[in-house]
């Protein structure tokens, strides 16, 4: 058995969340918190030292110009007024920092939007089945094409829906029904890699009773 | 049969710890072919020459350590096997000090220098003005960095020598449990053209195929699968990596006979009851 203190610390902690698997309790209720205030705390931190000492706290008090001194005080007051809601009478004021956060990122994101994901994805969808070499290969892309083609027929909203419309409409449902399926597998791989890995902990490194 | 669709949960969770302990005890092996997407990203790593740079995002928590560690030790290993120069940055707050613990780790393990061969960026909180700053200047994204526990300019430490921006990069690796992986297709490949692959959990892996597909990344290591084709790969080629996805595989393997075994019975369970049903009418 391990003789580290940390290691017996993370071992109750990870007993005391899977306690929940059998019931609500206090012991789960008291790891929980454990949890929530820690990962407070480190993200406090890592506020204090990646962004208001390097960034702020250097960039008022040892700036590389005077502009860029500025920038930063100009930018720290607009970030304080994020918390004027705690003043009611000022409360209004949060909105000026949000106008802007919002706006500057969807004007990053909109165009970005564009040019990564709507058009080399079109592309790619199109010119799949023209670019395959193999048989095997043309099937597939054919396969994306309705799969694509179909789904965006299906959340048509904006059209009266005819017999054909409805048809695809139902294909592209069957195509989301193995979206999702995949989406699932998926999830099932990555929530064991987790348990596994708590239970190469807990028998490993804790007990040591795993052979290696 | 009604018995069949009202198994207590608990009973579930006893039989999945009961099966995984087992597998973890017996350790059965299953070999498995590196699927094609792995391969590319090793292929990727394999085209980078001795002293090229390449950057290795760790953009995960501890909660994706599991599936995620692996991957970014085998590319570390990888990386410093081909030679290159690695920099490490994370845009996670709460993986980034254990980016900097494992790249620390590796270097040491591999006699590689802090500060020569590798260097840890650091965290910022906002990905996205983060790699358009590095786009031009990862130096003026990324100010000072710590080599051995002193905080020096970046621009200043060796392994930075011809590295101003991402065009100077030969690959970037990013592995991610979260949508992080949508910044550095839309901003690092599609602005900047930074040569991507990512690794992902499996939890996110899904939406990743598109760009898998488009080129846009150039390849992917899906979940702990991924990861121990990867770390296969690896070994087989340089050696000296410790198998941990690899040793997860079979356990996962017996995991997922287990699932399909209850989602049948459940199925037999809710089948037999509907025909009782219909016969009873």
């Amino acid at each position: 058995m391990s003789t580290e203190l940390s290691v017996w610390v993370a071992a109750i902690l990870s007993l005391a969340m899977f306690s929940f698997l059998y019931r609500e309790n206090a012991v789960y209720r008291v790891a929980e918190h454990v949890m929530v205030g820690v990962g407070t705390g480190v993200t406090v931190l890592l506020a204090l030292y990646f962004v208001l000492i390097p960034v702020v706290w250097k960039g008022i008090t040892a700036p590389k110009d005077a502009t860029s001194a500025a920038w930063t005080i100009l930018f720290t007051l607009l970030g304080v007024l994020f918390m004027a809601p705690f003043v009611p009478r000022l409360g209004w004021l949060a909105r000026i920092p949000c106008g802007i956060a919002i706006g500057y990122a969807a004007g990053q994101t909109l165009p970005a939007a564009i040019q990564a994901r709507l058009f080399p994805q079109a592309l790619s969808t199109i010119q799949g089945v023209g670019d395959a070499g193999s048989a095997w290969a043309v099937i597939n892309a054919l396969v994306v094409l309705v799969g694509t083609t179909s789904v965006l027929v299906y959340f048509m909203m904006t059209v009266r829906r005819g017999a054909a419309l409805n048809a695809v409409s139902r294909v592209g449902v069957v195509f989301l029904m193995l979206g999702f399926g995949a989406v699932y597998g998926n999830m099932v791989i990555s929530r064991f890699t987790i348990l596994i890995g708590r239970l190469q902990f807990l028998f490993g490194e804790w007990f040591h009773i795993l052979p290696t | 049969m009604q018995k069949l669709l009202n198994i207590d949960r608990r009973v579930v969770f006893l039989g999945v710890a009961l099966v995984l302990f087992l597998g973890l005890v017996l350790r059965p092996v299953i070999p498995l072919p590196p699927s094609s997407e792995a391969r590319k990203v090793f292929d990727a790593v394999e085209a980078v020459d001795a002293d090229q740079a390449i950057l290795i995002a760790m953009d995960y928590g501890i909660s994706s350590r599991a599936e995620l560690d692996p991957m970014s030790r085998a590319a570390l290993h990888h990386a410093f096997g081909r030679g290159a120069r690695v920099l490490c940055v994370s845009f996670d707050s709460g993986g980034a000090p254990l980016a900097e613990s494992m790249l620390g780790a590796v270097g040491l393990e591999l006699g590689k220098v802090d500060g020569v061969d590798y260097v840890f960026l650091g965290y910022q909180p906002d990905i996205t003005a983060a790699i358009m700053e590095m786009g031009s200047s990862i130096a003026g994204a990324f100010p000072d960095v710590d080599v051995d526990g002193e905080t020096v300019p970046t621009d200043s430490v060796a392994v930075m020598d011809g590295v101003t921006g991402l065009a100077d990069v030969a690959l970037a690796l990013e592995m991610t449990g979260s949508k992080h992986y949508q910044k550095w297709v839309d901003f690092a490949n599609a602005q900047f053209g930074l040569k991507l692959c990512t690794g992902a959990t499996g939890a996110i892996v899904t939406g990743q195929y598109p760009y898998l597909a488009s080129g846009q990344i150039t390849g992917l290591l899906r979940s702990t699968r991924g990861a121990a084709d990867y770390e296969t790969m690896v070994t087989k080629a340089y050696g000296g990596l410790e198998p941990d996805a690899s040793s997860k595989m079979s356990v996962l393997f017996l995991g997922h006979l287990l699932m399909l075994a209850f989602i049948a019975l459940a199925n037999i369970g809710h089948w037999a009851t509907r025909r009782d049903a219909q016969e009873a009418e």
